[in-house]
C-alpha cells in the first residue's frame, strides 16, 4: 500500500530529524522534555503488543520498576557496568512477566485487567516495605550513569536509540507469523485456537518481550535519574502509559508514539495545573473511548471514508437530478 | 480404516449429563451424520472431540492417538479441524487474510523466521497464496477476497468458516450444523460443496446438522443422540425407519 509507505517515510523522517535537535537547540529543558517522551513511547509501544493479544495491562510501571530496581541493584551492588546491566534488567523483567503471565494470562478480559491491576500494586508494596534489599519508601539513590553518557544531550541520543529499536522490533514483529497469530487471537481466540495457534504460547511471548522493553525503559531511567523509588512505579503511572496507547491509537504501530508525544507535551505545557492533570486526563480518555475509539491514528482512515461516503452521495444526488431532467 | 474412535465418553456439567458413554467409530473417507433433537449433546460432544472440553469419562483416538483432553490447537495440528455453529470469523479482516490466518499450521518456519516479518513474502514463496486463492475458488468465494469478512452475506461467511478450517489442512473436518440459517439456494451450494470436500479434498467428515434434508442428502451414516446417548447408529434410510429415533423427535403417541 502506498499509504503505508508514506507514513513509513514520514515516520523515518522524523526520527532522523530528531537527531539534529540536539544541534538546533542546546536547550537541556527541551532535551529533558523529549527524553522523556522517548520514554513513554517505548513504553506505551510495549505495551501495545500486549494489547495486541486482547489482553490490557496494568501493571506496565511495574514491569518498568522491575528493569530500573534489577539495574540499580546490580550497578550499585556488584559493580556491573551499566551497558551490561541494560540487557540484563530487560531480561529480568522478561523473565518476570512469563512467571507472572503463565498464572494471570489464564483468565482474559476484565479479570486479567484486575490480576495486572493488583500485581501492579503489590510491586510498589513490597518494595515500599522491602528497606533492607529494595531501599523502602526512600528508594536507591546514588545510581551511576552509564560510561560515556553524563550530558542531558548524550543521554537525548540514547533514549532515541531505544525508541529507534523499539519501533524496528515491534515493526518487525506486527508483520511476522507471530504478530499475524496475535491478531488471530485478539480477532477471534476461539477460532484461532481451533485453526492450531496456542493462545497461551503467544500470549505470554507476547507479555514477555513487551515487558522485556518496560525494563529496558525502566533501566534507562534508574540510570538518567539517579534514583529509583516506588511513588514513580505505582498505578498512576501504569495508567498514563495505557492512556498513551489507546489514545494514540493501537490499532496502527505509530499509535503509542503520537500518543505519548500529544500527552507528555500536553502535560508539560499545562504543569501549572498539574493538580487538574487526572481529572483532565481521565475526561479525555472517556471522550476518546466513547467518540474515537481507535485513537488518533483512526482519524485519517474515518475522514477517507467520510469523503467517500460524499463523493457517493453527491453521484446520487447529480443522478437523481439528472434523472428528473 | 478407522480415523476416529470415540469409547464410552462422557460429560458432565455438574449434575447434568451431556453426554452419556457414547460409542462410536468414523473411517476415512466416509460423511457421518450426528442429528438428535435439541438438547441432545452434539455441540458438547463436539466440543470434547475438538479440544475444547475434557471428557469426564471414555477416549476420543484420532489415528490411533489418545486426544481426549488435548486443547483445540493440538488437536487441529493432528488433523482434526472444526467450525464452530455461530459464525465466528476474523470479522475485521479480509476474506483473503481469514484464510491465511487459516493457514498457520502450515506455514511453520522455525522459530526467528516466525518473528520476523518477511513471514509475509514466505507465504508467497510457498505458494500459500496460490493455495489461499485455490481454496477460495473451490468455495465459490474467489470474487469477494478482497472484503472484509463482516460484509459478506450470511451464506457465504459460513462458506468462508469452512475456507478458514481448510486452510488448516485437515484430514478430518467436524462441520456444526454448517447450514444454520442459510435460505434453500446456499443449502443447496453447502450440501454440493460438502460432498465435494470428500470427493476431491479426500477430507472425512462429521456433521451436526437440524437440517434433516442435508443430514439424509449427504451422509453415509448417522448417529442419533437423545438425552447425552447414542439411540442409533445406521444409514440415512435405516435411521428414517427407526422407531426410537421417530419417537425421539416426535414423542410417544400417548
Amino acid at each position: 500500500m502506498l499509504n503505508k509507505k508514506i507514513i513509513l517515510l514520514v515516520a523515518l523522517g522524523v526520527i532522523i530529524a530528531l537527531f539534529f535537535v540536539p544541534v538546533i537547540t542546546t536547550n537541556t529543558y527541551y532535551h529533558y522534555i523529549l527524553i522523556m517522551i522517548f520514554l513513554n513511547a517505548i513504553l506505551a509501544l510495549s505495551l501495545r503488543l500486549i494489547m495486541n493479544t486482547g489482553e490490557i495491562s496494568f501493571a506496565h510501571a511495574a514491569f518498568m520498576a522491575a528493569g530500573a530496581y534489577a539495574s540499580a541493584i546490580l550497578v550499585t551492588r556488584t559493580g556491573l557496568n551499566v551497558w551490561a546491566a541494560f540487557p540484563i534488567a530487560a531480561l529480568i523483567s522478561a523473565a518476570l512477566a512469563v512467571v507472572v503471565g503463565i498464572p494471570a494470562l489464564r483468565v482474559k478480559g476484565v479479570y486479567f485487567f484486575l490480576v495486572s491491576f493488583a500485581f501492579g500494586m503489590v510491586v510498589v508494596l513490597i518494595i515500599k516495605s522491602w528497606p533492607g534489599f529494595l531501599g523502602g519508601t526512600y528508594g536507591i539513590g546514588d545510581v551511576p550513569q552509564p560510561e560515556g553518557i553524563t550530558t542531558t544531550g548524550s543521554f537525548y541520543f540514547l533514549a532515541l536509540g531505544l525508541t529507534a529499536l523499539t519501533l524496528v522490533v515491534m515493526y518487525l514483529l506486527d508483520n511476522s507469523r507471530f504478530g499475524i497469530a496475535l491478531k488471530a487471537i485478539k480477532g477471534n481466540d476461539r477460532l484461532a485456537e481451533s485453526v492450531g495457534i496456542s493462545i497461551m504460547k503467544h500470549k505470554v511471548a507476547a507479555f514477555a518481550i513487551g515487558c522485556f522493553f518496560a525494563g529496558l525503559a525502566g533501566a534507562f531511567y534508574a540510570h538518567f535519574i539517579q534514583h529509583v523509588g516506588p511513588y514513580v512505579f505505582d498505578f498512576s503511572r501504569s495508567m498514563q502509559i495505557l492512556m498513551y496507547a489507546v489514545i494514540g491509537g493501537t490499532g496502527h504501530i505509530l499509535g503509542p508514539i503520537i500518543g505519548a508525544g500529544v500527552l507528555s507535551t500536553l502535560q508539560e505545557v499545562f504543569k501549572e495545573f498539574q493538580s487538574y492533570s487526572s481529572i483532565a486526563f481521565g475526561a479525555i480518555l472517556v471522550l476518546t473511548m466513547l467518540f474515537l475509539p481507535g485513537g488518533i491514528t483512526s482519524i485519517p482512515g474515518k475522514i477517507k471514508s467520510l469523503i467517500e461516503k460524499r463523493h457517493i452521495n453527491s453521484g446520487q444526488r447529480e443522478q437523481k437530478t439528472s434523472e428528473t431532467q | 480404516m478407522v480415523l476416529l474412535e470415540i469409547k464410552g465418553v462422557s460429560k458432565y456439567f455438574g449434575g447434568l449429563v451431556a453426554v452419556d458413554e457414547v460409542d462410536f467409530q468414523v473411517n476415512e473417507g466416509e460423511i457421518v451424520g450426528l442429528i438428535g433433537p435439541n438438547g441432545a449433546g452434539k455441540t458438547t460432544l463436539f466440543n470434547v472431540i475438538s479440544g475444547v472440553y475434557r471428557p469426564n469419562t471414555g477416549k476420543v483416538i484420532f489415528k490411533d492417538t489418545d486426544i481426549s483432553g488435548r486443547r483445540p490447537n493440538i488437536v487441529a495440528g493432528k488433523g482434526l479441524v472444526r467450525t464452530w455453529q455461530e459464525t465466528i470469523l476474523f470479522k475485521e479482516e479480509t476474506v483473503f487474510d481469514n484464510v491465511l490466518i487459516g493457514f498457520h499450521l502450515k506455514a511453520k518456519t522455525n522459530m526467528w523466521a516466525n518473528l520476523l516479518p518477511s513471514f509475509r513474502s514466505s507465504l508467497k514463496q510457498d505458494n500459500i497464496f496460490r493455495q489461499a486463492r485455490e481454496i477460495l475458488g473451490f468455495m465459490g468465494l474467489i470474487s469477494m477476497k478482497d472484503e472484509l469478512a463482516k460484509n459478506l452475506p450470511h451464506g457465504h461467511q459460513r462458506a468462508l468458516g469452512v475456507s478458514i478450517a481448510l486452510a488448516s489442512d485437515p484430514e478430518m473436518l467436524l462441520l456444526d450444523e454448517p447450514v444454520t440459517g442459510m435460505n434453500p439456494n446456499e443449502t443447496m451450494t453447502m450440501m454440493n460443496l460438502i460432498r465435494k470436500i470428500r470427493e476431491e479434498l479426500k477430507i472425512t467428515l462429521v456433521v451436526v446438522e437440524h437440517d434433516m434434508k442435508v443430514i439424509m442428502g449427504v451422509c453415509d451414516r448417522i448417529v442419533v443422540l437423545n438425552y447425552g446417548r447414542k439411540i442409533a447408529e445406521g444409514p440415512p434410510e435405516a435411521i428414517k425407519k427407526n422407531k426410537e429415533v421417530i419417537e425421539a423427535y416426535l414423542g410417544v403417541e400417548a
